[in-house]
């Protein structure tokens, strides 16, 4: 072991959990190097001091009132509705059913729209006008019978014949 | 995550409020331990503690577990530290009546004495730390964190923070053996 690497692995022996094995090559090293084994002495003693000062402890009765205070607070912190809901959203006790509801709902809609009637289409122009034209209409009224049919063979018959022939195609 | 600590999260978001308050209590005397070692005195440590949990009530929610939820917090007390020191700049008062008052009174007056300026020494030394060095110390030489845990805490890699201790330890060595002087003299 080098200086460098064995100063790195000083901090972690005397401040850390080091490795066995890190811990002998460290001492190793110290007995061998006395710069470095001067360092180890004097962070050695530093730390000790450092850890020898003692936790700052509250004064007596001060969690009971902490307590009351936290409370309090948390009372009067408003909670915006976004976080309510967060809340309620990301618990996981709630996602599975949340999941599965979700599931459910589309399946419902997706079958729904499945199930639709087909649209009813309109009915033809002649379905139309045939019921309001009776045979007595046509005897007695020629002149409306004649342009009903002519309305029909032309601008009101759909599915009428095409009245010329195709051109025929060229060479 | 902890598992305790996984449970209660998970009650505390399906509206548990005694999951919260048990969460407190263990973790209060650190946060406050954490925040003491890092501002001058108990009213502002106290402050800072309660800070702590205020913020975690509001942000459990959104709390995704992939960190341990112990670095979590105190992640949260040391940013709440490192702002507080930056607003104060550097304010380095120090509540020395506060400092020596565990002095323990059966050991003699002579004994008494000698902690009672040792404890100055340190309580000095450490405050004159920038404040990522403080909060260092304190993680390691207080809380005895692992460096992995540390790097999470302060946002940086594991090698910043050896470096960063390196760097903190000897520059309290020099600072205490000058104090060390001044004391003796």
């Amino acid at each position: 072991m080098r200086c460098h690497e064995a100063r790195g692995a000083l901090l972690e022996t005397l401040t850390g959990r080091t490795p066995p094995d890190t811990r002998r090559a460290v001492a190793a090293h110290l007995t061998v190097c006395p710069a470095c084994r001067q360092e180890a002495a004097a962070l050695e003693e530093t730390v000790a001091l450092l850890r020898s000062a003692p936790a700052p402890v509250p004064p007596e009765g001060f969690w009971g009132d902490f307590m009351v205070r936290l409370g309090e607070r948390i009372e009067r912190t408003p909670v915006s509705i976004g976080a309510r809901l967060r809340r309620w959203v990301f618990a996981p006790s709630l996602l599975g059913p949340a999941a599965a509801t979700a599931v459910a709902l589309i399946i419902l809609i997706v079958s729904s729209l499945a199930q639709l009637p087909e649209p009813v289409s309109a009915p033809s122009t002649r379905a139309q006008v045939t019921p309001f034209l009776t045979e007595s209409m046509k005897t007695f009224l020629p002149a409306l019978a004649e342009t009903v049919e002519l309305w029909q063979s032309g601008l009101g018959e759909l599915e009428a014949e095409p009245l010329l022939e195709p051109l025929p195609e060229s060479p | 995550m902890d598992q305790e600590d996984a449970a209660l999260v998970e009650a505390f978001r399906r509206g548990e409020e005694s999951a919260f308050t048990a969460l407190v209590i263990k973790y209060r005397e650190t946060v406050y331990r954490i925040a003491r070692r890092m501002v001058a005195n108990h009213e502002d440590g106290a402050d800072i503690t309660q800070e702590v949990f205020i913020r975690a009530h509001r942000a459990l929610p959104r709390f995704d577990g992939r960190s341990q939820l112990r670095t979590w917090l105190y992640r949260i007390t040391v940013n709440l530290c490192l702002d507080f020191q930056e607003r104060r700049r550097r304010h380095t008062w120090l509540d020395l009546e506060e400092v020596t008052q565990e002095a323990p009174a059966e050991m003699g007056p002579a004994y008494q004495a000698e902690a009672r300026a040792t404890r100055e020494v340190i309580a000095r030394a450490v405050a004159a730390l920038p404040p990522r060095q403080q909060a260092m110390v304190a993680l390691r030489l207080y809380q005895d964190l692992p460096y992995g845990e540390i790097a999470r805490i302060m946002g940086c890699s594991e090698g910043t923070v050896k470096a960063t201790m390196f760097a903190a330890l000897r520059k309290l060595r020099r600072m205490l053996l000058a104090e060390w002087s001044e004391v003796q003299r």
